[in-house]
């Protein structure tokens, strides 16, 4: 599977802004228009984001954040050569995970 | 090889404390009470215990006015508040009011920026947990067309 995690960090003054786009359908339960199944919701339920290795934001998600998640948020004092990961994991417990180092 | 019972045992309770604290390494996700709380009262109390909830001008939530579609909504969230455990986003009129919650470490700033759908015009409700208070601000958006529901088309 192509890698679903795209993430950029960009210096400013006194630390990082961080910008992650996820590749997800996120959508919402509702019953197929063709056959009248009921399609369960399939969106990603929790996604964190790691500093070296500590967890600076940790998110739950429901149904109500869009397709294809863009997060974006500033970090003080992160350093080049320091490494962020972000990981997600969705309702049907498929997940990923992606790490940049900052330059 | 044969395993004897109390080996059997033994590794399974060994297997289920550490899947334990492995389940607790990440994030656990929305209760079941979260997301099928349908007032944002509810929403409130079962995401974020209730507690002190005031009216907040240190807290800004930006939106375009008008959306097209409720489908992605820009919204920015900024905050001068000092300490900021946790940032909140809610939209009224949503079936599932509780949209996101983001646990900040203090190293992060009090800014946020993300996209989320919209059922109808709405008020984009943030909550900022500071100090143990939580502080709120909200932001009218008209929409157009509604956000939920419409990505049948897409599969």
């Amino acid at each position: 599977m192509a890698r679903s995690i795209t993430m950029k960090a960009i210096q400013g003054a006194g630390g990082v802004e961080v910008r992650a786009l996820i590749n997800h359908p996120m959508s919402i339960g509702k019953l197929d228009k063709i056959s009248g199944n009921y399609v369960e919701a399939h969106y990603i339920e929790d996604v964190v984001v790691s500093l070296n290795g500590k967890p600076i934001v940790q998110g739950n998600w429901s149904s109500g954040v869009a397709r294809n998640p863009y997060l974006s948020f500033r970090v003080r004092g992160a350093m080049p050569g320091d490494k962020l990961r972000l990981t997600w994991r969705d309702s049907r417990g498929a997940s990923d995970s992606h790490e940049i180092t900052l330059t | 090889m044969p395993i004897s019972r109390r080996a059997f045992v033994r590794a399974s309770l060994t297997s289920a404390v550490l899947g334990g604290v492995a389940a607790q390494t990440t994030n656990a996700a929305f209760s079941k009470q979260v997301l099928e709380a349908r007032s944002m009262d509810a929403a409130i109390s079962a995401a974020l215990g209730g507690g002190n909830l005031t009216d907040s001008a240190d807290v800004a939530v930006t939106t375009p006015d008008q959306a097209e579609t409720g489908d992605v909504v820009p919204v920015s969230i900024a905050t001068s508040l000092p300490r900021i455990e946790s940032i909140s986003l809610m939209a009224d009129k949503n079936p599932v009011p509780m949209v996101a919650i983001y646990r900040l470490a203090p190293e992060v700033e009090g800014f946020l920026a993300t996209r989320i759908k919209l059922a109808e015009s709405c008020n984009v409700v943030a909550l900022v947990r500071s100090d143990g208070k939580l502080h709120r601000a909200s932001k009218a958006v008209s929409v157009v067309i509604g956000g939920c529901g419409s990505d049948a088309e897409e599969v």
